[in-house]
């Protein structure tokens, strides 16, 4: 039904957790499945097996000779498959001059290879019934597809000729970059928001992974080359640089085999690279606060609280802080900061979608005659009071029901529950990482969830960010040219 | 990425649903059911260890090969129907696996059954049953009951203007989740205060609409200009933007949203589907409280949105709006079908066909003729994307429309039209080959395999049906894939192309962007287009904030 609605959800962060703990149940899974196992090419590797979602199928992980990670997902209650690679090939591997190119490069893998035409992949998705997109962040980019399940080999053959084949030339790269640009310009340079957000970045993530948006600086987007394009598929597009995930109504023995087929002799090592910080030193970046003015209404404005705490409980943790924070007879933090006319919207969440760091970040959307630091000290009062109050049995009891939910959204369809997985393994490397949530939930006390409290949230390392409307402070396009840069 | 996000025509398929578990019912096996052994790429395949694939340049494109559906037993709709005195019923479509539970109330009033000058408090209206408060809760106890107990509460109104309150929960929360609705339905308070925060959040969102910043809230003054050029400023449609205004919102008042309430619940007419794991018990008590509601006098249309009056086959006519920071300007071109009339399903399936072949899948897949031409082969667009919309001003159903979405940069501008309207002509002058036909009609079969549905899918599509006043048909699976493959003869399809141009067309083209002056007297020597209004930005938006056009 087509609607215009408003809709009322249960706040929860970005991330998918279970209550059910499965300990040595999930162990001696396991094995048994290891033993279900009935053929597998040679030289892949059986890793494990196991369920995060009572009542799904159990998924099935290996690890092929050239060094990628296989996960399958046998299901039948639809006909359909889908489909999804997931490389560590994000704008994090990018350099200052070439950014951009992890999603320039995606574009172009939907163009020509070395055996095929160009065209021809959308040709085929068409010609199955099949569609598939991808997408470039930080972090990772990914390529998925859906389609009929007999359409398996094919769209496994369709895959593995771009990742193993593709063809980087002209005409195509040059007209693929005028989409680039157009993309830029639709999704960033003509959005003051994002141009100011831009600007900032390059400041307060100076010398770290973060430091420009994926799409790229527009300078590097047009002088992009074939051979920038060729030495990055070189380095990043190798096999123990990818994950691959398959759900569909096929047995798991049928579906590794059409795996290795397509992929094992895909060829390369992954490029390393000389680590770099993963944040800004405390030094340079606490306490700062970086602002710049654009044509804007609202104003968007975050306070960031460095971490590399990749933990998963850091995640459940920062989910638990978000609960306390909305536990309140006036309303969610949202609601009363709306009444308050302190801010427009309003949330705290980890970042789980970086793999370098994972900050804590509070978020504010502010409107012209709202003041950012009378919602900031709004936030910073309320973290304390949340942080002074015990964990009850009733709070705990409201985090597991909010996962139980959303662990029935989540087991409904096979394609929510190809992606729920990859997400986990990709940033946890455990599938069945969400199976913890319930025992650390339980298992936590008020002293040890108030003591990483005011460490993950202390306000002494936290920087402030924000876009703000036209002369409330020096313009963005100014930004850079003004001593808060250096 | 591809846009699909952007893209508000991301069509499902035209089968729709009707297939969850089809595959387990009929027993059959899909292995066979897409041979490729005809197919080069198979071929490759079986070659391919040891490097193969290096050996074969280029690939030939092979015919996609349609999966043999008619060996499966496609299963009905499973949905019984309870009536309840007073003209209600209650459907329950039963899941045989998962934990969720919905419940959606479809009641019969709603935008086209009040006065038309109340649209903006009915909008208050539907929002208020939720945010009001109800029954001895405030809102911000209701919001807390809710998310503590993991239900999920939604309201609004359907594409035909009903009234609509849609709740989701786990099976063991049903009682507290229809305890919940009840209070919603039958004790709604629309306190005075949460109706105050209610104005100042909407009062926001309109003012954050006002900077234009991002094609989101661009697209809302493209399509309002669209509106205008092709149905004038006084069209329903023409005014959604000003409905948000604070002149608007300021008339929005406690005692209208209890008055409008009053009108909305009421049983007669009112369509209630339960959908999931339910069992009896559940059953039970939703058709005790669909008894607890009043049944009034029945309700009907008393207006709708105005037809085109406008004559066809005019040059197409051209609004510009100027915002003078943006590097590249967003347009519809539009070409509006005031003469064809409601269309049977036999030509429904021959325009997704067209449209198949024009964008492929709305502009998802791009190897079709628009977005080849304004993407892969000319760099010009990120999204292009075309559909054809059957019911342009629904309720209405005589008015389509095509609408062809595209960026362009600021300097190429005259040639992303050329191109746009060149393609455009060559589809409908010269109508689709046989070979694209078939490829389309081949893509659509298949993509019914591609189809995810769970009965909450499925509830969605007999939703759809039930506000059209229609049952669901219990071939629809078949039946579509029927049409789609009758479908071999490309002249008849071309004559229903063609015969709809001739019928006449109102073309309209609109530009977000910031075109030179130089780029505008270029545009204007365009034989083909008249450019009838330029407008800054700014302009529109103290328009607005006035309340719109005086």
């Amino acid at each position: 039904m087509k609607t215009s609605s408003c809709k009322l959800s249960i706040v929860i962060l970005a991330i998918c957790t279970h209550p059910a703990a499965q300990g040595n149940t999930a162990a001696a899974k396991n094995s048994q499945s290891a033993r279900t196992i009935s053929s597998m090419p040679d030289g892949v590797t059986f890793v494990t097996a196991g369920k995060a979602i009572e009542g799904t199928p159990e998924l099935y992980k290996f690890k092929l000779a050239n060094g990628m990670k296989v996960l399958i997902l046998p299901d039948n209650r639809n006909p359909l498959a889908t489909l999804r690679i997931k490389l560590d090939a994000g704008s994090n591997r990018e350099k200052l001059g070439t950014t951009g190119l992890a999603h320039f490069f995606e574009h172009m893998m939907f163009r020509k290879t070395q055996v095929s035409p160009e065209g021809h992949y959308d040709r085929i998705l068409a010609g199955v019934g099949g569609r598939g997109n991808a997408g470039t962040s930080t972090d990772y980019v990914v390529y998925e597809s859906t389609f009929p399940g007999p359409a398996l080999d094919r769209m496994l053959e369709l895959e593995a000729q771009r990742f193993k084949l593709l063809d980087l030339q002209d005409p195509y790269f040059t007209t693929e970059k005028g989409a680039v640009i157009s993309e830029r310009r639709l999704r960033y340079e003509n959005d003051p928001l994002q141009r100011g957000q831009e600007i900032l970045r390059r400041t307060a993530y100076k010398g770290t992974p973060y430091e420009w948006f994926t799409i790229g600086a527009k300078r590097d987007v047009e002088n992009m080359t074939i051979e920038d394009a060729r030495t990055f598929y070189r380095d990043f597009y190798t096999p123990d640089n990818a994950q691959l995930i398959i759900g569909g109504p096929f047995k798991v023995e049928t579906a590794l085999k059409k795996v290795n087929d397509a992929f094992g002799d895909w060829n390369g090592k992954v490029k390393n690279q000389a680590p770099r910080r993963a944040e800004r030193p405390e030094s340079e970046i606490a306490g700062k606060s970086f602002t710049c003015g654009e044509s804007v209404f609202e104003e968007q404005h975050t306070i960031t609280f460095p971490s590399v705490d990749n933990s998963y409980r850091s995640a459940i943790l920062a989910q638990i802080l978000m609960q306390l924070l909305n536990d309140n007879p006036e309303g969610t933090i949202q609601r009363r900061m709306t009444k308050l006319k302190l801010a427009t919207s309003f949330a705290v969440f980890k970042t789980t979608w970086q793999k370098s760091s994972q900050p804590y970040v509070a978020w504010f959307k502010t409107n012209k005659q709202q003041s950012f630091e009378a919602a900031r000290d709004f936030f910073y009062k309320e973290l304390n009071a949340a942080l002074a109050r015990p964990l009850t049995p009733e709070l705990k009891k409201v985090i597991l029901k909010q996962q139980e939910v959303e662990e029935a959204e989540v087991a409904q369809k096979m394609t929510s529950l190809v992606e729920f997985y990859e997400w986990n393994e990709y940033f946890y490397s455990d599938f069945k990482v969400s199976t913890q949530m319930k025992k650390i939930v339980e298992a936590l006390t008020t002293k040890e969830f108030q003591a990483w409290g005011k460490e993950a949230f202390s306000a002494k390392k936290a920087f402030h960010t924000g876009v703000t409307a036209p002369g409330k402070s020096v313009a963005c396009a100014e930004f850079e040219k003004t001593a808060a840069l250096k | 990425m591809r846009d699909s996000m952007n893209n508000p025509h991301r069509e499902p398929s035209p089968l729709k649903g009707r297939m969850k578990n089809f595959l387990r019912q009929s027993g059959m096996t899909f292995v066979s059911l897409l041979a490729t052994s005809a197919d080069p790429l198979a071929a490759t395949a079986q070659s391919g260890a040891g490097g193969a694939l290096n050996n074969q340049r280029p690939a030939v494109i092979s015919k996609p090969v349609p999966l043999n559906w008619r060996s499966i037993v496609w299963p009905s709709l499973n949905y019984e129907r309870t009536p309840v005195d007073g003209g209600a019923s209650l459907y329950s479509i039963y899941g045989e696996t998962g934990k969720k539970i919905r419940l959606d109330f479809l009641f019969e009033t709603g935008v086209y059954s009040l006065p038309r000058n109340m649209r903006t408090n009915l909008s208050a209206t539907v929002d208020m049953f939720l945010q009001g408060g109800a029954g001895s809760r405030n809102y911000e106890e209701l919001q807390k009951f809710l998310a503590d107990n993991g239900i999920q509460v939604n309201t609004g109104t359907s594409q035909l203007g009903q009234f609509f309150i849609t709740v989701e929960m786990l099976s063991g929360d049903f009682p507290l989740a229809i305890t919940a609705l009840e209070d919603m339905l039958l004790r709604p308070r629309f306190d005075r205060d949460a109706l105050e925060i209610w104005k100042m959040e909407q009062g926001d969102v309109f003012q954050s609409m006002l900077d234009g910043g991002n094609s989101r809230k661009q697209g809302r003054f493209i399509e309002q200009e669209a509106i205008r050029l092709a149905f004038g400023s006084e069209h329903y449609f023409a005014q959604s933007l000003a409905r948000m205004s604070k002149p608007e919102l300021d008339k929005v008042s406690q005692d209208k949203l209890r008055n409008i309430a009053s009108q909305l619940i009421n049983r007669a007419g009112l369509n209630v589907v339960l959908s999931g794991n339910i069992t009896a018990k559940q059953e039970k008590s939703v058709l005790e409280l669909m008894r607890k509601i009043p049944r009034l006098t029945p309700v009907t249309y008393t207006w709708l949105p105005e037809r085109l009056k406008r004559p066809a086959n005019e040059k197409l006519r051209m609004t510009i709006i100027r915002k003078p920071d943006l590097t590249q300007a967003t347009l519809t071109l539009r070409y509006y079908l005031p003469n064809i009339g409601k269309l049977n399903r036999i030509e429904r399936t021959r325009m997704t066909l067209l449209r198949e072949v024009f964008s492929a899948s709305g502009g998802v897949i791009g190897n079709d003729r628009f977005s080849k031409a304004m993407r892969a082969d000319s760099g010009l667009s990120y999204s292009p994307n075309a559909t054809f919309d059957p019911e342009a001003v629904e309720p209405n159903t005589n008015t389509a429309y095509w609408r062809l979405n595209f960026q362009s940069p600021n300097d190429r501008l005259v040639e992303a039209v050329k191109l746009a309207t060149k393609t455009w002509n060559e589809f409908t002058s010269q109508g689709i080959t046989q070979e694209e036909l078939e490829n389309a009609r081949i893509s659509r079969i298949n993509t019914t395999l591609a189809a995810e549905l769970t009965v909450f899918d499925k509830v969605e599509e007999f939703l759809d049906d039930l506000q059209s006043r229609t049952l669901p048909n219990p071939l629809s699976v078949e039946g579509a894939l029927v049409r789609l493959e009758q479908e071999k003869d490309v002249g008849v399809i071309n004559d229903l192309l063609f015969s709809q141009v001739k019928s006449g067309m109102a073309p309209v083209l609109v530009m977000f962007g910031n075109p030179t002056d130089a780029v505008v007297a270029k545009l204007r020597k365009l034989n083909s287009v008249e450019v009838e209004k330029i407008v800054s930005f700014e302009d529109l938006v103290k328009e607005l904030v006035g309340g719109g056009p005086k």
